[in-house]
């Protein structure tokens, strides 16, 4: 349908040259389809993690809804009774929204349209996402959201990228430390910074952290697939990411958007994604 | 079963500490134990837990724990190995809501002496605390190491 759009005043372009093109498009409707897929399969993978959390998040208050209904079998204190009962239905109000975010978070991407995404928002969730895991513990969460204009992308996307990189730097901080989630815009790139007082990042292996599969988290604990993944998506809408780190005091990732750039990819007729494309900057590992 | 005024009961039949970040838990705990006949002391978190156990001046401040595990992949047992080394002589019972047998196990041999995984009922749980109640003081022999 675009190219029809962007060809009008071009009719007598030869035959060859068409089917050039459906192909073209032929190959990038596929690309995009394996795409989608892998990032959901990352997805996928990674929500085993979550899901031990959820078990805390939802067995906890089931504990006390239960215990609640037992007091109020032998309660006869009518005062008493309807306070247990409001205890009862604002923890089953709780529990509600646990497993729909968690829903909303598996919930597939190649059924999501683009929308107006509000990154602070997003990230926000994120951190209530990772939260509930389990190896969370003490960390200190530190927010200095400056509203940013808002992205066109698929929702599940960018939640998925947060959700990745803030898993990250929990695990590396191991229970303990602090996290500083910021965003700022300026002159039309939206910035994402999230940093950790974790482990850290040895010089030797930074350049190979977005590699499919490289992790250095015990059989079973990780796949190795989350950063590339984060990649794939942040390239999708044309976004570069940062790394800083050093090791034993903590890393710094840095997402970037530029708001420009994806309206111009939409106009171009390419339906939104820069497929593959790897910028300067894209990926790229710091110091 | 009658009710009882939770300050009228005080806990004549032991002291219990409960260890819980979720409020609506310690007090679904807190009216349960209370009603039966128990005394409880709460804590939402380690050092609160730790803190409650100091402030009292008795040798056994507490007749038995029940505790929470907050992140038992990594360091969410300190409690539970400080509560063993502290008073070795205070039952301790694991109340969490992570279905983790590998974990169990391990705290056992810690010497935890039991592993309720949550969502429990009034009834398991005034079993487990009674059985934790009657063998205060008698535990320390029991540690597997
Ligand atoms: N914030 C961070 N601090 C320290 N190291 C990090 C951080 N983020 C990533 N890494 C390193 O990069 C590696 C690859 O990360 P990636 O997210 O791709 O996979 P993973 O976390 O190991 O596994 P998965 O994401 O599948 O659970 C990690 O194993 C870790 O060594
Ligand atoms: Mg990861």
């Amino acid at each position: 349908m675009h190219a029809q759009v962007k060809s009008n005043g071009r009719n007598g372009r030869c035959t060859c040259q068409k089917s050039a093109e459906e192909a073209l498009r032929e190959s990038e409707k596929r690309f995009r389809q394996l795409q989608d897929r892998l990032i959901q399969a990352e997805k996928l993978a990674s929500l085993g993690t979550l899901v031990s959390g959820m078990a805390h998040e939802i067995n906890n208050p089931i504990q006390g809804i239960m215990g609640m209904a037992e007091l109020v079998l032998d309660e006869r204190d009518p005062v008493a009774i309807r306070e247990y009962t409001r205890d009862i239905i604002e923890y089953s109000r709780h529990i509600a929204a646990v497993v729909r975010d968690f829903a909303c978070y598996a919930r597939s991407n190649s059924h999501e349209d683009e929308v107006d995404v509000d990154l602070c928002e997003r990230l926000a969730e994120a951190v209530k996402m990772v939260r509930r895991c389990p190896h969370f513990g003490k960390v200190e969460v530190v927010t200095q959201f400056q509203p940013v204009p808002r992205l066109r992308a698929r929702r599940v996307e960018i939640d998925q990228v947060f959700v990745n990189l803030l898993s990250n730097a929990v695990q590396a901080m191991d229970g303990r430390g602090r996290l500083e989630l910021a965003t700022f815009s300026k002159g039309g790139t939206m910035t994402v910074r999230i940093s950790d007082t974790g482990c850290g990042i040895q010089k030797a292996l930074i350049h190979r952290i977005f590699d499919p599969f490289f992790t250095t988290k015990d059989p079973g604990k990780g796949t190795g697939l989350g950063l590339s993944i984060v990649c794939q998506i942040v390239n999708k809408y044309c976004g570069t990411i940062g790394i800083e780190s050093e090791e034993g005091k903590g890393s710094t990732f840095t997402v970037q958007f530029h708001a420009e750039k994806r309206r111009e990819e939409a106009h171009d007729g390419v339906a939104g994604p820069c497929y593959g494309r790897r910028e300067a900057g894209a990926c790229a590992g710091g110091r | 079963m009658e009710w009882q005024d939770p300050v009228m009961a005080g806990g004549r039949l032991g002291r219990v500490l409960v260890v819980d970040d979720v409020e609506i838990v310690r007090k679904s705990i807190r009216t349960t134990l209370a009603n039966a006949g128990y005394e409880v002391v709460e804590a939402e978190n380690d050092e609160q837990a730790i803190r409650v156990m100091r402030e009292m001046t008795d040798m056994l401040p507490v007749d038995a724990i029940l505790s929470d595990l907050r992140m038992p992949h990594i360091n969410g047992t300190e409690l539970i190995a400080y509560f063993r080394r502290q008073y070795p002589m205070i039952p301790v019972v694991v109340l969490t809501g992570y279905p983790d047998v590998e974990l169990a196990v391990s705290l056992m041999r810690q010497g935890v002496m039991d592993f309720l995984v949550k969502p429990v009922l009034q009834n398991e749980l005034l079993t487990v605390v009674k059985r934790a109640v009657e063998q205060k003081g008698m535990r320390k022999q029991q540690v597997i190491s």
